[in-house]
């Protein structure tokens, strides 16, 4: 396997997954944000946006999110499509958390094979630049009151 | 005013531990810390102690351009709800 092979199929999410620490961290900060953002307080802006005013492949996410935890698919999915692989991802999260250890290690290598045969991780990434990049482009429009 | 001068200071510190996060996690974290910039927030308290990395003065700033922030946001909604 060649270098550019190697970082395609490096294992990320599952890294991540494997550090209890840091999933609580992330999963906690994650959920928060997104209640306070539900109750109309914003906690983090991106300042990417907020400085140039271009926005970043993550912006959007959040109310993306919301929109799919309320029920409205279309509504999300025109917001930010990947909004659906953020709660995929925060699912995995939780699940990582609520484990006894003996599973959570056996989920973990789960996740850690389907990312080093497939290369999960590197593919949703990519994807996600290439949607951005889409946006910006104006092939796939951002929504009027983005 | 002041919520723009925030911001510049959250983006550069966000841009020294991004690049920090590359160097030292390569390049898929990387961008998943360019996308979700919340991660690298969280990466870089994690490491705040490593001394190879330097980031704690950054890490600082940031949080306290973060604090900032939301207090400014808040103070704008309320004054909105106020009329």
């Amino acid at each position: 396997m060649n270098t550019s092979e190697r970082i395609w199929f490096n294992p990320t999410f599952s890294e991540l997954l494997a550090d209890r620490r840091a999933i609580a961290l992330i999963a906690g900060a994650v959920a928060l944000h997104l209640g306070m953002s539900m109750a109309g307080i914003s906690i983090w802006s991106c300042p990417i946006r907020a400085v140039t005013g271009i926005p970043c492949p993550g912006c959007g996410l959040t109310r993306a999110t919301i929109e799919l935890l309320r029920g409205d698919l279309t509504g999300s999915l025109h917001t930010h499509a990947f909004a659906p692989v953020v709660i995929a991802g925060l699912v995995l999260m939780f699940v990582s958390l609520a484990l006894p250890e003996r599973q959570r290690l056996r989920f973990f290598s789960s996740v850690h094979n389907w990312e080093v045969r497939y290369g999960v991780t590197s593919w949703v990434l990519f994807g996600l630049v290439l949607y951005w990049v889409v946006r910006l482009m104006g092939w796939i429009p951002f929504p009027k009151n983005f | 005013m002041l919520g723009t001068i925030g911001s510049i200071i959250a983006l550069v510190c966000g841009i020294f531990v991004l690049v920090k996060l590359f160097q030292r996690e390569g390049v898929l974290k990387g961008i998943l810390g360019l996308i979700c910039l919340l991660y690298t927030y969280i990466w870089g308290w994690m490491h705040i102690n490593d001394e190879s990395l330097k980031i704690k003065t950054w890490m600082y700033v940031w949080t306290a351009a973060i604090v900032l922030g939301i207090i400014l946001n808040v103070m704008a909604q309320a004054a909105n709800q106020g009329g």
